[in-house]
């Protein structure tokens, strides 16, 4: 491994050499494999607004399984998560993820993960300013709840006063787009093989990062830092090979800063999350807070309510992000039923610009094993100089089945 | 004489002011119950739930339970979800107080995110079943306030009737009549009144067993929502005392390595 950092070489071959140790080690152990299946329909209300992009209802399958293999000391764990996924339309948004393959070597003070792996760092929920371990994985989910397995060396120590993680991240995925018969994509469509970095290293660059949580009585803070390739990419306007105008990738290595802080008093969650990121020599701020307060048992019946609201703000005058100057205001409506019925509201507001996106999910489980989902989202008044632009005809609404196993 | 008289009275006095009042009875008979039911350190359990509506149809769930008791503060506990399938892994931490409100995390392993959570909602569902986060908590004796009212016989063994009124905001209950057996100090049972002082649930506790020659836990536990028709049975299974659990395995940062 030593010689690895020296030369440079591949970081995902030792990765690989520590987890298949750690496995051989566990002679005798206890093994589970779990998991779900789910269908996916999506009917766009609107004509689609860029050329090539697809009218039709777009369907999708996808299997999530799940493996998990434990010493009988219980010091040693190995899961494996992975996620495959076929759909009618648009056969770039097909793939097959690692979403985690980790060994994890557990003592009372320490904690060591090798592999791939997913992290969450922050305490807000309408965007996650200082989580940065993962790429996300926006083809499956446009807010970015879904994340790609990370190739991870993962140090924990526990402390008094907290939780210290050490992170060596070699190896970087790059973000996928849809294609061109794709919905929900940019204007032009990105071409993934126009990718370019900053870093001469590519895609091999060694990432640190390092995070510090702990609880202090009615607050939890988290103070993170980061050194690294963007997970987000610059796309540039670039014609490619075949003459067409396309988006190209280029990811720029930066450095970030970030806080998470919630203190939690009666019914009210107040949260804060703030970074400071430096992107090629200029620095800039984006901070996300506010309050989510819980109406338990609304009118004498068993149904909670939730209210949100998280204001946001970004110090670039043209932000990348449809978080610049936006206030979101969520509702959270749990009937706490057998079949945990849930519906869950969102609007996210530009304070500048008149863009409105909406977003309701309501879900259910059916029986023991299923659960349904019914979602719409909606982009209303959506301002041309809007990052959100290019969703404008995107609006829809879908229905999603899954059988857990 | 005189003196015959006035040793009379300050007998009769000191006699009267030393005579325990309901109250006192109460919280006595109270802290007697949770001293024989100290020193068990840790505590692991498997419990099986199975919801009843009012038409009979039944749906399970299947968590593990981990408690830690704490010297001089609120028991910690842990609930680890293994079904239904689509929640299973997630775990709810609590560390609990006598008297300041208890703090509550919950660990979303499709995200794997922790998040701290409020802990006032003590009178909704757990889990969609007819017990309530507070029925399921840890009973610290500061919770409530208590009178005993009297002594009865039940299912053939003598028992306290003690009355409790909780002592914590946003309880959904004006009070709770528990029944406890003499020799023992178990609870059998406890009727529940809501906040109208109206009958709402009955609880029943079946089947206990006594651990390590002195703690005494229940095989099943019943609860029958008067109001509704519905019910709720948990079935403990597998109890497990003084595993070696400690402060570490009921820290916030211990969620993400549950398993």
């Amino acid at each position: 491994m030593l010689r690895c950092l020296r030369v440079g070489c591949n970081w995902k071959l030792s990765v690989a050499a520590i987890v298949l140790s750690g496995i051989t080690q566990m002679v005798s152990a206890a093994s589970s494999i779990d998991g779900h299946v789910r269908a996916d329909v999506r009917h766009f209300l609107d004509t689609a607004g860029h050329g090539q992009q697809s009218n039709q209802v777009s369907t999708a399958l996808t299997i999530e399984p799940s493996w998990r293999y434990e010493s009988v000391d219980r010091q040693q764990l190995f899961r494996m998560s992975l996620s495959g996924r076929v759909g009618n339309i648009d056969s770039q948004q097909d793939a097959a993820n690692v979403k985690e393959l980790l060994f994890s070597k557990f003592s009372d003070d320490w904690e060591l993960h090798a592999g791939i792996g997913q992290y969450f760092w922050g305490v807000t929920e309408s965007q996650h300013l200082v989580d940065i371990i993962n790429q996300l994985d926006l083809v499956q989910n446009i807010d970015g709840e879904e994340k790609v397995g990370q190739a991870v060396v993962n140090l924990t120590k526990f402390t008094d006063v907290g939780t210290l993680d050490l992170f060596l991240l070699p190896g970087f995925q790059e973000r996928r787009y849809p294609g061109r018969k794709g919905r929900l994509r940019t204007q032009l469509p990105v071409d993934a093989a126009l990718t370019r970095f900053e870093s001469a290293a590519g895609r091999h660059r060694l990432d640190l990062a390092a995070r510090f949580v702990g609880t202090f009585g009615a607050s939890e803070l988290g103070v993170s830092v980061f050194s690294g390739t963007s997970r987000a990419p610059q796309l540039l306007p670039a014609v490619n090979e075949a003459g067409t105008a396309v988006l190209a990738p280029y990811y720029p290595v930066m450095s970030q800063w970030g806080i998470d802080t919630q203190y939690t008093r009666n019914d009210a969650l107040w949260k804060l999350e703030a970074i400071r990121r430096t992107v090629g020599g200029s620095a800039y701020y984006a901070v996300t807070g506010g309050i989510e307060y819980g109406i338990y048992g609304i009118f004498e019946t068993d149904t909670d309510l939730s209210v949100l609201f998280e204001p946001s703000f970004d110090s670039r005058a043209v932000a990348a992000g449809p978080f610049d100057r936006d206030v979101f205001v969520g509702l959270r409506l749990s009937f706490n039923d057998a079949q945990s019925t849930e519906i869950v509201g969102g609007l996210l507001a530009d304070t500048d610009r008149s863009s409105r996106m909406f977003n309701v999910e309501a879900s259910r489980r059916l029986g023991a094993d299923w659960t349904m989902k019914l979602q719409a989202r909606l982009f209303r008044n959506i301002a041309s100089d809007d990052p959100l632009a290019a969703y404008r005809a995107d609006s829809f609404v879908s229905w999603r089945l899954s059988r857990f196993f | 004489m005189n003196n015959v008289l006035l040793a009379f009275f300050l007998m009769v006095t000191s006699s009267a002011l030393h005579a325990e009042t309901a109250e006192e009875k109460g919280l006595s008979i109270s802290q007697e119950a949770q001293r024989r039911d100290s020193g068990w350190a840790d505590l692991k359990a498997t419990m099986v739930m199975v919801l009843r509506n009012s038409r009979g149809k039944e749906s399970s769930r299947r968590l593990e339970t981990r408690s830690l008791e704490v010297a001089g503060d609120g028991d910690k506990s842990l609930t680890i979800f293994s079904r239904p399938a689509d929640i299973k892994g997630t775990v709810f931490l609590s560390h609990t107080h006598p008297t300041r409100p208890d703090e509550q995390w919950l660990y979303l392993p499709a995200l794997k995110r922790i998040k701290r959570i409020s802990s006032s909602n003590k009178s909704g569902p757990f889990m969609g079943s007819e017990f309530a986060y507070e029925d399921l908590a840890s009973q610290e004796i500061e919770k409530y306030s208590y009178r005993y009212l009297r002594n009865v016989t039940y299912q053939g063994q003598d028992h306290f009737i003690i009355e409790r009124y909780p002592e914590y905001k946003r309880s959904g209950y004006k009070r709770q009549i528990v029944w406890l057996d003499v020799e023992h100090y178990r609870v059998t049972k406890i009727e529940f009144y809501d906040r109208k002082d109206s009958l709402l649930k009955v609880l029943t506790c079946h089947g206990y067993t006594q651990y390590l020659g002195r703690y005494w836990r229940a095989n099943e536990m019943r609860m029958e929502n008067k109001q509704t028709g519905k019910s709720t049975v948990l079935q403990w299974r597998d109890y497990a005392f003084q595993s070696g659990l400690n402060d570490r395995d009921f820290d916030r940062n211990a969620l993400k390595r549950i398993r």
